[in-house]
């Protein structure tokens, strides 16, 4: 499956390694190639919105660049959504769901907060009502892996536990969505750092058959050596020794890390053997904005060019 | 009385180590601290020079005046243990473990990790036998989730809530009762709602013990002689919407903030030198060269820029919170893998934490 032309694109890593960066970036990569997307966050984050440059976390869409959305869920609003969908009824759901008792109990059957996010996304990839826009790709801005595991069987769980019913039906149309390597696509982000890559491979290892739906591996952080491709540092050093002390410091320190990074990302491609590892600069930048999404856009267009 | 304190943040700050590095600086003060964490790494109880980390305090080999112990939360074998305490006959105890909904509860119910580090910081300030706990926060995708949760716990707990619903009794109540049952029912099915009712009916002797302890937590996290806050960062983030936001609840609910600190700071390169006229080595065509210089150039200045804004985004932290620290942690280029780097790291944190709040 390739990475842009997927239905949904999953977005998973260790916290901190760029995991919404990095999904705003995908969705703004195929809304380049023509497609309508949607970068969506859940628990209302307000990362998504943030990154992109919003001043406000919203639940309707919120346009941020050419054919991207982005659409910040909460569990709550999709309840609402989701009442008044199966209740049909909008007075008797909204009584309901506004009822003390039934609030409690929502919130006291595990998974349900993620299921219904899911199944808002569900929605607006295949049944939007008539008013809505109809998206060809969902991005979400995904829990953390650990969290993120657990996360992709929230269906199964809830089907094991429901066994019948509407939550069940919901439940094993969100399964069958997730599972589908023709519809889902992975997108593992990482960096090229100890801790990171070691649980990228972990991750890989723990997700049995569907190792076949990680489309990309996307290396955040990917320092350059100090003075390019073309000119060696060491060369550039003897030059440089005596005349710019600062700028050996800086450029030893720089290549210190690219030498450590060179580790960490032979690791991951030697462990994702037949995946995409897609590289994404370092950038000294303070917090990413539109800018920078821009470009890793760019990059992850060049880079499946290439593939 | 034991003082807690609290590191929280944003998942891959380095809220762990940062925590196991505040707890070391504790004893080599002199106190006897426990420090309880959630990452389930083993890469902390490697750093810590423990075999390993479980759910009870295990002693961590130091020189030091004081003593450090460490464990790491295990959601599932507390709820066990809570259950198994608190339980009041056995028959209760071995239909509860049982349930399979309280499967569902102990292990993956959100929030009820962070309620479990309540139950767990319960029994450790209860036992006495620690001056200070430090407490590395559960990840999750805003930090102040580490308030919420438990409450939104408290909430699904409240027995006085569910029972109207699962056991209506007579009368008008019961009627709007049962069709919010009805509704329910239509929703999640027969299945869960039984699994539910039995569960919330087998606790009904628990929650007041539930209620209790966690009111006392809630009161000991409100304490400002007890509990100080340390907010952890990344430096590239310091002024981002969660910090901001979190910040405001401690505001809101006047809990003592501490201390900032911000990790990972950039190495400011110094003033970039003029190189213009330097000459190409031999074989280096000079538009080559001029090339590689520039880049070099670049990358110095955009690193020194970036170290000035952190060092101004730090600064501009101290002003708009008062006397409240900053503790800036550069960036030591490797991972903490033993007792020697948690020691490094440590040299950068607060003299004494612990008195901040005494």
């Amino acid at each position: 499956m390739r990475l842009l032309d997927a239905r949904v694109v999953v977005v998973t890593g260790k916290g901190g390694v760029g995991k919404t960066a990095t999904a705003s970036a995908i969705a703004l990569a195929a809304a380049q190639r023509g497609r309508r997307a949607a970068v969506v966050e859940l628990y209302g984050a307000g990362s998504v919105p943030a990154m992109m440059g919003l001043s406000n976390r919203s639940y309707a869409a919120q346009r941020v660049a050419e054919g991207v959305d982005a659409v910040s869920l909460t569990p709550w609003e999709c309840l609402d959504e989701y009442g008044l969908r199966t209740l049909k009824v909008a007075a008797l759901a909204r009584l309901f769901l506004s009822n003390r008792v039934v609030g409690a109990f929502l919130d006291a059957v595990p998974g349900l907060h993620d299921l219904v996010q899911l199944g808002k996304l569900l929605h607006m990839i295949d049944a939007p009502d008539q008013d809505e826009v109809h998206y060809d790709l969902v991005v979400l801005d995904a829990p953390a892996t650990g969290h993120g595991l657990s996360f992709l069987d929230t269906s199964a769980t809830m089907m094991e536990m429901t066994r019948m019913g509407p939550l069940y039906e919901l439940a094993s149309e969100i399964d069958t969505l997730l599972r589908d390597p023709d519809q889902t696509a992975l997108a593992l982000v990482s960096l090229p750092e100890e801790l990171p890559a070691r649980e990228t491979l972990e991750l890989v290892e723990a997700l049995g058959p569907r190792r076949a739906q990680v489309a990309a591996v996307l290396l955040n952080q990917v320092e350059p050596p100090p003075t390019g491709e073309d000119v060696p540092w060491g060369l550039a050093r003897a030059a440089l020794v005596g005349a710019a002390p600062h700028l050996v410091a800086h450029g030893d320190q720089v290549m210190r890390r690219v030498i450590d990074q060179s580790e960490w990302r032979s690791l991951l491609a030697r462990g994702l053997e037949g995946v995409p590892v897609i590289e994404l600069p370092r950038l000294h930048r303070g917090p990413l904005g539109p800018a920078a999404i821009a470009e890793f856009a760019a990059r992850i267009a060049a880079s499946l060019e290439v593939s | 009385m034991t003082r807690l304190l609290v590191c929280a943040g944003l998942g891959g700050v380095g809220k762990t180590t940062t925590s196991a590095a505040l707890a070391l600086r504790c004893a080599q003060e002199g106190d006897r601290v426990v420090v309880l964490t959630i990452d389930p790494a083993r890469r902390l109880a490697d750093a810590l020079g423990v075999e390993r980390l479980g759910n009870e305090p295990v002693p961590v080999p130091l020189d030091a005046p004081g003593t450090l112990h460490a464990l790491m939360l295990d959601r599932k074998a507390t709820w066990d243990e809570v259950i198994r305490r608190y339980a009041p006959s056995d028959e209760i105890r071995d239909r509860l473990l049982g349930n399979r909904y309280y499967e569902q509860v102990s292990t993956r119910l959100g929030g009820s990790q962070e309620y479990m580090a309540n139950e767990k910081l319960y029994q450790l300030v209860q036992s006495g036998a620690w001056d200070v706990v430090v407490l590395d926060t559960p990840p999750a995708r805003q930090t102040v989730e580490f308030f919420r949760a438990p409450e939104r716990m408290r909430g699904v707990f409240d027995q006085r809530v569910l029972e109207g619903l699962l056991r209506p009794s007579k009368g008008l109540l019961a009627m709007a009762g049962r069709r919010v049952t009805g509704l329910l029912r239509r929703i999640a099915g027969d299945h869960v709602l039984g699994d539910i009712a039995e569960f919330f009916s087998l606790t009904t002797g628990l929650s007041a013990g539930f209620r209790e302890r966690h009111r006392a937590v809630h009161e000991w996290l409100h304490d400002r002689e007890r509990t100080g806050y340390y907010l952890v960062t990344a430096a590239r983030n310091t002024q981002s919407h969660d910090v901001r936001e979190f910040l405001g609840v401690l505001e809101g609910r006047q809990m003592r903030l501490a201390g900032f600190f911000v990790n990972r700071t950039t190495r400011d390169p110094g003033l970039v030198e003029p190189i213009a006229e330097l000459q190409p080595p031999a074989g280096v065509e000079g538009v080559v060269w001029g090339r590689a210089l520039d880049g070099l150039v670049a990358s110095a200045a955009a690193q020194r820029r970036e170290a000035r804004r952190e060092g101004e985004e730090a600064a501009a932290l101290v002003r708009s919170h008062g006397q409240v620290p900053v503790w800036m942690i550069p960036d030591l280029g490797e991972e903490v893998r033993d007792l020697r780097g948690l020691t490094l790291l440590a040299r950068f944190l607060p003299p004494s934490p612990a008195t901040v709040i005494a």
